[in-house]
């Protein structure tokens, strides 16, 4: 039934500490954003002419 | 009993080209009238230069010199995600093939604002009671669906946010924000879109008979690009209404904002260490109680009573379907509200677009001097590119950074399919057997041509008709007439 269904996450009530933030390790996900971002000047580049454009005034 | 939940979303993309002719204002004419001849294309006939709708049960219209693509009325939030990320796969194809056709370069933007103080909508859309639609609407702003549907959506922005650097708000400057469109937000309640913007939209349209149900029309949310950012848009902001419907929240009394919610809008989209505390009313049984909660202290409260709600109500879901996907939106949400809790942003990488968008400018920040310029110009439209080889959310989902909700062949499906029930496809499907009679389409209503004589064949509510009755009689009508007597039966 779905009633009876257990719900695998259950966010903290209020009244639980917050975690401090912990130092963190790398990871494989953390090289591949340092890829990502060593494509940003070229992305700048190609985004930079419309960044200057403003828009019409819309919904 | 809550009403069943329609939902759809209105995206306004932002559109340049590189020359003066044509310009961004003609290039959505041209990208319109490539799509009558394409077969994403549906009502050709009907289409106007500014105007069509697709095969896919959705539209794609002109406003404001934009291009806005309108999703079919999804059943369900994961539906949401597939048909929100088909419309920039069809959006992004008209401009390709435009560029093409007129020796130019178009590109085209999924996001809520320009940097420069201009704003974009992507307007939500809900079918909720008539009752509840006039409780939100006109009833006292102290009412306590009121003030949880309000709260609701200013915290929401922590899940869902679009994220942006810089502020467009006079005053309020600051590095980064949760939200592109809560800078734009200033009134509680109207009827305003294009100024003046308010948390509760008014406008009532039903697109159905309003007896039986009501569109709720939300503009103060982002376009996101992160699909599980969509589907806890769409999921969660539909339990909320049907929780409201249910008056569950009578014996669960939430913490929420009485007064200048605008204001907790701004401040909480600049809250991105989630640290803030802010006034809030916990009106129970007899007793109305002042707190000072952080934005997830509230948003832990919401997230279970919904939960708790979702586990009430998981039977009455009109399909197997549409039941999982309200299971994954709050699978999602509870995760990525952990992540939150840690504030392990990484972790919140490709499934929110302000965490993501967040871990990106800090990273980008930490190879040196960089101009604030360049971090819009990187963060800000390189993020919400839809060209391929121009946009940094693009390179999220090649490297597989971006988490997943959907698939591709679900996403190309529906660019040529309408969703699997509602009134959509059945919609669709009239349009295909009477391609050659169609004089008009909306949304609720098509008016097929027969011999000089008009047949309005009009749908009471979003959320179609017995499939096998309606199958039954389009199958059995040989005409337009045939089809509006045998639909007058089934419409009684």
């Amino acid at each position: 039934m779905p009633q009876e269904k257990e719900r695998r996450h259950r966010p903290p009530g209020p009244g639980q500490p917050e975690k401090e933030p912990e130092e963190r390790k790398r990871t494989p996900a953390d090289d591949e954003i340092d890829d990502l971002i060593d494509e940003a000047d070229e992305i700048v580049k190609k985004n930079k002419e419309n960044q200057k454009k403003k828009q019409p005034r819309r919904q | 009993m809550p009403t069943p939940k329609i939902i759809g979303t209105e995206t306004e993309y932002n559109i340049y080209s590189n020359t003066d002719s044509p310009s961004a204002d003609e290039a959505v004419n041209l990208m319109i009238n490539v799509l009558k001849g394409e077969r994403l294309g549906l009502d050709k006939r009907a289409a106007t230069p500014t105007r069509c709708f697709l095969a896919n049960g959705g539209l794609l219209y002109k406003d404001v010199g934009a291009p806005e693509y309108c999703t079919p009325e999804c059943p369900n939030p994961r539906d949401l995600v597939v048909f929100d990320k088909a419309g920039e796969l069809i959006v992004r194809e008209l401009a390709r093939k435009v560029s093409v056709l007129a020796n130019c370069k178009i590109d085209i933007y999924k996001k809520s604002s320009d940097g420069l103080g201009n704003t974009s909508g992507c307007h939500e859309n809900y079918s909720v009671s008539p009752s509840l639609f006039r409780t939100l609407t006109s009833g006292h702003p102290d009412e306590p669906a009121i003030t949880v549907w309000t709260t609701f959506l200013a915290i929401r922005q922590a899940l869902i946010g679009g994220g942006k650097v810089g502020s467009e708000f006079d005053g309020m400057p600051c590095p980064f924000q949760m939200s592109q469109r809560a800078d734009f937000i200033v009134a509680f309640r109207n009827n305003q879109t294009l100024a003046d913007r308010p948390v509760i939209q008014t406008r009532d349209e039903a697109l159905a008979d309003g007896n039986l149900v009501r569109r709720l029309h939300v503009i103060c949310g982002d376009a996101n690009l992160c699909e599980p950012a969509i589907l806890m848009k769409g999921g969660l902001t539909s339990l909320m209404l049907m929780a409201l419907e249910d008056d569950f929240s009578r014996d669960r009394p939430l913490p929420v904002f009485v007064r200048k919610v605008p204001q907790i809008f701004r401040a909480i989209s600049r809250d991105v260490n989630l640290e803030r505390k802010y006034g809030v009313s916990v009106v129970g049984p007899g007793e109305r109680t002042h707190r000072q909660l952080t934005v997830l202290e509230i948003l832990g409260q919401y997230l279970s009573a919904l939960n708790d709600y979702l586990g009430e109500i998981s039977s009455r879901f009109g399909s197997d379907e549409d039941s999982h996907a309200y299971d994954l939106t709050m699978e999602t949400a509870f995760s990525a509200f952990s992540d939150l809790m840690d504030r392990n942003y990484n972790a919140l990488f490709g499934i929110c677009d302000w965490a993501t968008k967040l871990v990106l400018a800090e990273r980008f920040r930490g190879r040196g001097q960089i101009s604030e310029e360049d971090l819009k110009s990187y963060i800000d439209m390189g993020y919400a590119n839809t060209d391929q080889n121009s946009s940094v959310y693009a390179g999220l989902v090649r490297k597989g950074l971006a988490k997943r909700v959907v698939s591709d062949e679900e996403i190309q499906k529906a660019l040529t399919v309408p969703p699997s029930h509602g009134r959509a496809p059945q919609r669709v499907v009239i349009m295909q057997k009477f391609a050659d009679n169609i004089k008009y389409v909306d949304w609720g209503k098509i008016t097929l041509a027969q011999s000089n004589q008009d047949f309005g064949i009009e749908f009471d509510t979003p959320f179609g008709y017995n499939e096998r009755v309606f199958n039954d009689i389009l199958e059995s009508s040989g005409t337009p007439e045939e089809f509006f007597r045998a639909w007058k039966t089934l419409a009684e």
